[in-house]
């Protein structure tokens, strides 16, 4: 099974609102692949539905040759945009659960990672920076051996010594078997991490090859190509 | 050293370019392990995949050769360097004839100038 | 799996109550102490305030235990920590049954707490310990001298306790994942939900009971002579609350399976 991800005529619907129309993506193994997007493509919602947070509307969704279950979740690790733990939780209990429920968590990785950061396993969540809080999630992620890495805007709202200090993490630490599929809108600074680029546009994937085909083919950077794709038109004034 | 990257070219090529100048430099000296993929990659900042392209380059180059055990090394063909290192001056020769006849000058006059300017 | 999901809910559990149920017992002990105070003036004083503190106690716990029971599958399946949980290689069943099983434990800990807190007044205040001594004895005389009848009756009570309070819990979660449907106030419609599903289960129990009734009658006759009348009624609405219970857990499993919608 060389494919990673199969979505075959993915739509998810909320309501009226179309957030993923008919979306056809084969990820093969051993890749770091970026889901390039504005807000509101659907990046998200497509993570989260490869995840198991969300079910498709219609259409479906493989990983590693089996639909999104318990074996799938157990070979993906997910990094959301968002903290999720208990507020009582200290640093050490985090690192804990991770060893407790995946089988292919490297503690002795992520504590060397927490240590690097400065946090030590008494330390509660809830007195941690933000930042401070980001970083530690990403290294119970990455310290897993997974088979897929699904990182949802890793990111936006850092600053760029902390977006260093993340790709250079992602790099460093990801499976090399596994593929990292990592969403973003900040492209620029992630592009010479890429293997490939999806672009997502209103829900459908209107491009989806090797950077290195982009930047042979069109003779532009990815970024530049992204600024290309979803150009906006300026406003002009006029009736409400 | 800096790695240099523009993201409108391919990076690889970019990255051949450069682990090419640092073997003519002697950075990496003929005979010598060059650094693991991982390292490399991390070091330019750029994705393991890509690093391995650029080496794989290097191979078809002859400027590197692959070891079962011992990794990548430098050829010491002495010939093989040499000439790269012709072919890497004739691109600086050629960037600079190029620069100043932007500026005017052909090139007698751009060689004159240099000679001018050692002295 | 479940066990180790278990391991955290139950860490959360005691962290709630740490402070509660000793605070609880001490309380208890305290109040029956000080009944035993001799100006009788200050006794009434106290006496009061200790009732009402004592009462707010248990008051507490009792919210307290509500409030776990609510808040712990709602925060901690649909909101940001629902991000964890359902990434965790788990089935939804496995969640579902460790929110269940500590929720009880709080409930029953709870309980026996209320109950341990009336003994502990109840021996603080006979200062006299012969006589508390006297009555522990009387009790356990005559528990001794129950016959094998009210022992079984008395198990079916305890487990029909059991399983009417899983039910009660399950169909607290089935509304709230009800509720997490609803395109917007998911709050207000797990409230509805549940208004709606409280009756319906008590129209649907009284409709039970009274088939019971019926077969209690048709049944007179069978067990005549036979121990196991009541008994056989009790096990009856065991299997009633079973059925309910199943019915609410499939339910919320299906919600939270295929409905799952994190925002």
């Amino acid at each position: 099974m060389n494919e990673i991800i199969l979505c075959h005529g993915l739509t998810k619907t909320f309501g009226a609102v179309r957030a993923l129309d008919n979306v056809e993506l084969t990820l093969p193994r051993g890749r770091i692949v970026g889901l390039l997007g504005p807000n509101g493509s659907g990046k998200t919602t497509l993570i989260k539905l490869l995840c198991g947070l969300l079910q498709p509307t219609s259409g479906t969704v493989e990983i590693d040759g089996c639909a999104v279950g318990v074996h799938t979740k157990s070979v993906t690790s997910y990094l959301p945009d968002r903290m999720y733990f208990a507020d009582w939780m200290r640093a050490g209990d985090l690192v804990d659960l991770f060893a407790d429920f995946y089988r292919d968590f490297d503690r002795t990785k992520c504590t060397g990672m927490c240590a690097a950061l400065g946090i030590h396993a008494r330390d509660r969540i809830k007195t941690m920076s933000k930042g401070t809080k980001e970083k530690l999630q990403l290294a119970l992620v990455m310290s897993r051996r997974a088979q897929l890495y699904l990182l949802d805007e890793p990111i936006a709202g850092v600053d760029p010594a902390a977006r260093d200090f993340i790709l250079n993490t992602i790099l460093t630490n990801y499976n090399e078997d596994g593929t990292v599929l990592l969403s973003t809108h900040l492209i620029s600074d992630i592009e010479r991490v890429l293997d490939e680029a999806v672009f997502l546009k209103a829900g459908r994937v209107v491009r989806h090859e090797s950077v290195d085909s982009i930047r042979e083919t069109e003779g532009k950077s990815v970024d530049a190509l992204f600024r290309e794709i979803f150009r906006t038109q300026p406003m002009e004034g006029g009736a409400w | 050293m800096d790695w240099k990257l523009d993201d409108g070219r391919p990076i690889w090529v970019q990255l051949a370019e450069n682990l090419t100048r640092r073997i003519v430099s002697g950075q990496y000296p003929p005979g010598s392990r060059l650094p693991a993929v991982r390292e490399l990659a991390q070091e330019a900042g750029v994705n393991p995949n890509t690093m391995q392209r650029a080496l794989a380059q290097l191979e078809t180059d002859g400027l590197a050769a692959s070891n079962r055990t011992a990794g990548r090394t430098v050829t010491e063909d002495a010939a093989v360097l040499e000439n790269t290192r012709r072919h890497l001056a004739r691109q600086n020769i050629a960037f600079y004839l190029n620069s100043m006849a932007q500026l005017g000058y052909d090139a007698d006059q751009a060689a004159a100038l240099l000679k001018e300017v050692r002295e | 799996m479940t066990l180790k999901l278990l391991k955290y809910d139950f860490r959360s559990l005691f962290k709630r109550f740490a402070l509660l149920w000793p605070a609880a017992l001490v309380l208890a002990l305290l109040l029956g102490l000080s009944f035993n105070l001799e100006p009788l003036r200050v006794r009434g004083m106290l006496y009061f305030t200790m009732v009402l503190l004592f009462g707010g106690v248990m008051a507490a716990m009792g919210v307290a235990a509500a409030i776990f029971i609510v808040r712990r599958f709602n925060d901690g399946l649909l909101k940001d920590e629902g991000y964890l949980m359902f990434t965790l290689p788990v089935t939804g069943a496995q969640l579902i049954c460790s929110k269940l099983l500590s929720a009880m434990t709080a409930v029953l800990i709870s309980g026996l707490v209320g109950l341990g807190s009336f003994i502990l007044l109840g021996a603080a205040f006979t200062f006299y310990l012969e006589d508390f001594f006297r009555m522990a004895q009387w009790l356990l005389e005559k528990l001794a001298r129950l016959d094998a009848e009210t022992w079984l009756l008395a198990a079916e009570g305890l487990l029909l306790g059991l399983v009417a309070l899983a039910a009660q819990i399950l169909l607290i979660y089935m509304c709230i994942a009800i509720g997490h449907l609803a395109p917007s106030h998911p709050g207000l419609a797990a409230v509805g939900a549940w208004l709606v599903f409280s009756a319906a289960e008590r129209h649907v129990l009284s409709g039970v009971d009274s088939l019971l009734d019926r077969m209690g009658l048709a049944l007179a006759g069978l067990f005549n002579g036979l121990p196991g009348e009541p008994a056989v009624t009790l096990a009856l609405t065991i299997c009633a609350q079973l059925a309910l219970s199943t019915v609410y857990f499939a339910v919320t499993n299906y919600i939270l399976t295929h409905r799952l919608n994190l925002e």
